[in-house]
């Protein structure tokens, strides 16, 4: 059992795969916005890499452990502590009665993972643990984590004293920057960009607004253009109008041309505004960790490419000798 | 609308096609027909099908269906159901209680009126205005018609509709708030654009509001106790889905509070029929069809005396 002391800005609970197949209900699939670092996270302390995990978003979270447990901590470094001491990341740590967890300082990244051995124990919604905070549903009661809540943790498969002191092989801990990277697959609407809006939007240092979140980061940058037609019967008039069309997780919006809209885990299911493209699914984890004022880079990608690294993720995790350091 | 549906990739796990440019209903259709096609033959890999107004997102695990060979897949299906002569959609009937005019929402119109395109409250005045109508005719165009759902999403459950069997001309089309509001009341119902929105939670939005449903579209409305979830509910948490037609029925406060109390224990049952909706025979003569749909399931209602009635209520709001 864990108790929350303070619920710091935006903590929810979160499985790593959340719950795909409802998105044609409006419901998205949620689930971990850095599902390689909570994934990481389970593996470290012995538990199914989809165990519900609390997903951590820059600062504030207290927590006090109820009783003796192992914990790993994973994702963007901000500040981890146990009691006044450094937590440190990426391991199994052993954790006593009454040690308080608490996340001090942004160092790296924005949003942290923490996995306890067992994982936290919430009912399941449409067969997720995960939160989804706009369709008031899932997680702890549906809503971010608040002082005095208490979450209760399932009791672990394995003997803890097998768990304490695994690491995570240091070649695989990510290094959080201010300068990324992201591989998109052109489609959907792109048509109605024009050649130079695409070449614009891959040559261009596109910067992180503060008005992001887990249904969509926003990017501040040049103003892209539209072809010049007639615009589509029931789409309205903005040449950046479409007839709602389906969008995918990770598609990337612009309407009118300025502040494109990359649309993440809790995004929606469909929208008037043209897509550009769709960030592959790896990246996405990637986006967890961007801060405001962060810069940004599309490389466009073919499907084929984008399954490739789909499929070295996998591969990578499938095994956990691959992941976790062996003595 | 394409002869062949416009195949595009959405990163490494969706799939989307497109059948048009502009909104058609043919293009829903097809769109519709396809959908409960690739849902029937459950072809592995693919998690789900999500149906929008003219286009079709699949998502699908491209670790067990390559994405080359599941759009080869989808367009052999396209080929196979453009061969069939016959296509039927199912498609339900549905009641929605509405108060007209109510005081919740009237209260947020109130409180936005500054965000509105004209301050005009109740915001049926501006619709009535925008289409160069009277209110009474406005009202009309809003119980006329069976509302057919186009798609359902934004947040859970909600759906947006446009009409159908009804002339393009008759159709009201309205502009948003000119600033979206902040918060709008569960229930809420609205119209934007051609469409109906009835707000499945409470949430921020720039639809014109005329009313309020005590009727949850979602498991997850507010209004609903937990302890004693609606029948409606038992096989999916969202009352809606894509193919539904609404009709609005106009209640007044006594049955807006008798439902609630239904609602709240958990006894209220939505009116709904199961139809198949002949897509050829729509075509031939849409107004007829539906009125014919609509007959072979025994509804009736009268237009004349719920506009009467629905006005009436208005009018000392709108003097």
């Amino acid at each position: 059992m864990i108790k929350v002391i303070h619920g710091g800005l935006w903590s929810t609970v979160q499985d790593a795969n959340g719950r795909p197949g409802y998105y044609s209900l409006g419901i998205p699939p949620s689930g971990a916005s850095d599902s390689f670092a909570l994934r990481v996270g389970n593996l470290l302390v012995k538990n199914d890499q989809n165990a519900a995990g609390i997903e951590v978003i820059l600062f504030g979270l207290k927590l006090e452990m109820m009783e003796d447990t192992v914990i790993a901590v994973t994702g963007g470094d901000l500040g981890p502590k146990i009691n006044d001491s450094e937590l440190p990341m990426w391991q199994a740590v052993h954790v006593k009665r009454g040690d308080l967890i608490s996340f001090g300082q942004v160092e790296t990244g924005a949003t942290a993972y923490l996995a306890v051995a067992g994982g936290i124990d919430v009912p399941l919604v449409l067969g997720s643990a995960s939160t989804y905070v706009r369709g008031r549903l899932g997680g702890h009661k549906g809503r971010k984590l608040q002082a005095g809540d208490t979450l209760n943790t399932s009791a672990s498969k394995a003997d803890l004293s097998t768990i304490e002191g695994r690491k995570v092989r240091p070649d695989l801990i990510p290094k959080y920057g201010e300068e990324w990277q992201l591989r998109i697959v052109f489609g959907v609407t792109d048509y109605v960009y024009t050649d130079e809006a695409k070449q614009l939007f891959l040559n261009s240092d596109w910067k992180v607004s503060h008005e992001s979140d887990r249904v969509g980061y926003r990017f501040i940058g040049p103003k892209l253009n539209f072809i010049d037609r007639k615009p589509p019967f029931g789409a309205g008039t903005d040449p950046s109008n479409v007839v709602d069309t389906p969008y995918p997780i990770g598609s990337i919006h612009c309407p009118a041309g300025v502040v494109p809209i990359l649309l993440h885990k809790d995004g929606v299911s469909g929208g008037g505004y043209a897509t550009i493209g769709t960030v592959i699914s790896v990246d996405l984890d990637k986006v967890a960790q961007f801060k405001a004022g962060d810069i940004v880079r599309f490389k466009r990608v073919t499907v084929e490419e984008a399954v490739e690294v789909k499929l070295q993720r996998e591969q990578l995790l499938k095994d956990e000798s691959n992941v976790i350091q062996s003595y | 609308m394409f002869d062949k549906p416009r195949f595009t990739y959405g990163g490494d796990n969706y799939l989307v096609l497109e059948y048009s440019i502009d909104y058609e209903l043919e293009a829903n259709f097809r769109v519709n027909l396809m959908a409960e096609t690739l849902r029937k033959a459950n072809i592995r890999g693919v998690v789900e099908v999500i149906p929008s107004i003219i286009g079709l997102m699949v998502h699908y695990d491209p670790l067990l269906v390559p994405p080359e060979k599941l759009a080869r897949e989808l367009q052999d299906i396209h080929e196979e159901l453009k061969k069939t002569a016959v296509a039927k959609i199912e498609s339900r009937f549905i009641e929605i209680p509405v108060l007209f005019n109510d005081p919740w929402s009237t209260e947020c119109q109130n409180h936005f009126k500054s965000y509105h395109n004209t301050g005009d409250v109740p915001n049926i005045k501006f619709v009535a205005k925008e289409n160069g109508i009277t209110i009474k005719e406005a009202i009309a165009r809003l119980i006329k018609p069976q509302w057919w759902i186009v798609f359902i999403g934004f947040t859970p459950g909600l759906s947006w509709s446009a009409p159908i069997g009804m002339k393009k001309e008759e159709m009201l089309q309205v502009s948003k708030y000119t600033k979206p509001r902040t918060w709008t009341p569960v229930g809420s119902c609205s119209i934007g654009g051609v469409y109906l929105a009835i707000y499945s939670v409470t949430h921020p939005g720039g639809y014109q509001l005329f009313g309020r449903t005590p009727a949850p579209v979602v498991l997850y409305d507010e209004r609903c106790n937990p302890e004693k979830p609606l029948k409606v509910f038992k096989d999916s948490p969202c009352l809606n889905k894509t193919t539904d037609r609404m009709r609005l029925k106009p209640i007044d406060m006594e049955e807006y509070q008798r439902i609630e109390a239904q609602v709240k224990d958990g006894t209220y049952d939505f009116y709904i029929r199961t139809q198949q909706l002949d897509v050829n025979e729509y075509f031939a003569d849409p107004v007829e069809y539906m009125e014919k749909l609509e007959a072979d399931i025994g509804y009736k209602y009268s237009l004349t005396s719920q506009v009467e009635r629905v006005h009436n209520s208005l009018e000392s709001a709108v003097s």
